[in-house]
């Protein structure tokens, strides 16, 4: 049972860097705010959820850039 | 006077104004067939023989469609080496070629027309948008060290030439200049900029305005031309309660309007087309909304047409009388080219 176990963390923990490394992943606070809401935000056409993809992002910058 | 001739009259006076009456549909790319199937599209341009180039940000891929939407090739994957794509393209511009902004691999994709890559472009900082005429490439990108964008030139191997643009919205001046309201400095200053195709002549725009639509052109060099100013459709200023902090802390108003403009394309030497958002809200919830074609003079800043666009859509490119919109909403997203009478 400790050895799936193990099997299994080892597993979330290489996808985790897979994820964590991929080229798409999000760029550091510098140009998180930027990146977000032009770039990321981008994908949405209907304003409402365009102006709450916008929102997040700020909220976001605040609470892991500041 | 007679009952039916002014009716007539009347209609006449509001037919310009009404509905989609002057956007015809030329073309609609997009089903569940293999080579019409999209999963995010990003970017979508028009050539001068009307071919539709479209890049899909989640497929990594970049197509090319005849002027009857009829799939003729498809390059890219995922991956970071030559030939493939991110899955954060973040957009597509044609001017004697090709130009795909692969932000996630900080690369600008140069290729022909049949799709062959010419070459690659490493970019030392993000860039939100990029055009181009010429020899010269334009990138809207953050001013270093400041809250706002400017226009960087580069050539097209790469190398800076010259950064211009650094106005800011009126409005932007009111925010506090704490670590919050820098953010908000930022995300309601961006602006949004087209190139005359057969000048290079650059027009740029607020993407959030104020009381005013200001639209600034620059020579192809950089060099500043003049401002046109047109008015809303409605009166309207920029809602200053968001300006004060995050909108989730903030106290609504029972209504408010909100406008964006969300692109702006030169169709060509005399006239701008604005993508341009009425968004009504009470409290904090959008309650009405609608998207206009906006038709600008470029000498008069006068507004010579104006058409409703249809919802949950956003326009990708334009030129001349043809309008590429691209929808990701519904089942099968797609790119429709429109072609605008009026």
């Amino acid at each position: 049972m400790k050895k799936v176990l193990l099997a299994f963390f080892m597993v979330l923990v290489l996808l985790a860097a897979i994820v964590d490394f991929s080229p798409a992943s999000v760029p550091p606070c510098d140009q998180y705010l930027e990146w977000c809401v032009f770039t990321y935000c981008r994908q949405y056409y209907n304003p409402d959820q365009y102006l709450q993809c916008v929102n997040k992002c700020a909220e976001n910058y605040v609470l892991n850039c500041l | 006077m007679d009952k039916k001739l002014l009716c007539l009259i009347i209609i006449l006076a509001i037919f310009p104004f009404s509905g989609y009456a002057d956007l015809k549909k030329v073309i609609s790319i997009g089903s569940d067939d293999i080579n019409y199937r999209f999963f995010g599209v990003a970017g979508a341009v028009l050539d001068d023989q009307g071919n539709v180039y479209i890049c899909d940000s989640k497929g990594s891929f970049l197509r090319k469609y005849d002027p009857n939407g009829m799939f003729i090739k498809e390059i890219g994957r995922y991956g970071q080496g030559p030939g493939e794509f991110s899955n954060t393209i973040s957009g597509l511009y044609f001017s004697d070629g090709l130009f795909v902004l692969d932000t996630g691999n900080n690369r600008i994709v140069e290729l022909d027309q049949e799709l062959n890559i010419k070459r690659y472009i490493k970019l030392s900082r993000l860039a939100l948008s990029i055009m181009g005429f010429g020899n010269n490439l334009y990138m809207i990108s953050r001013i270093p060290d400041r809250f706002s964008f400017e226009v960087e030139i580069r050539d097209r191997e790469g190398n800076y030439i010259k950064s211009f643009f650094d106005r800011r919205p009126v409005f932007i001046e009111r925010i506090e200049q704490s670590k919050i309201g820098q953010a908000i400095s930022l995300i309601y200053s961006s602006i949004a900029a087209t190139v005359e195709r057969k000048t290079g002549e650059v027009a740029i725009t607020f993407q959030w305005p104020g009381e005013t639509i200001e639209i600034f052109m620059f020579s192809k060099d950089g060099e500043f031309i003049k401002k046109i100013v047109s008015d809303h459709i409605i009166k309207y200023d920029f809602p200053e309660f968001r300006l004060k902090g995050l909108p989730s802390n903030l106290r609504f108003p029972d209504k408010s309007n909100l406008i964006m403009i969300r692109s702006i394309h030169s169709l060509d030497e005399k006239r701008l087309l604005l993508e341009y958002w009425v968004n009504e809200y009470n409290q904090d919830k959008a309650v009405k909304e609608n998207e206009y074609i906006l038709i600008v003079d470029k000498n008069s800043g006068q507004l010579v047409h104006r058409e409703l666009l249809p919802l949950k859509s956003g326009i990708a490119d334009a030129i001349k009388n043809y309008i590429c919109v691209i929808s990701n909403e519904g089942d099968v997203p797609e790119v429709v080219v429109y072609r605008l009478d009026y």
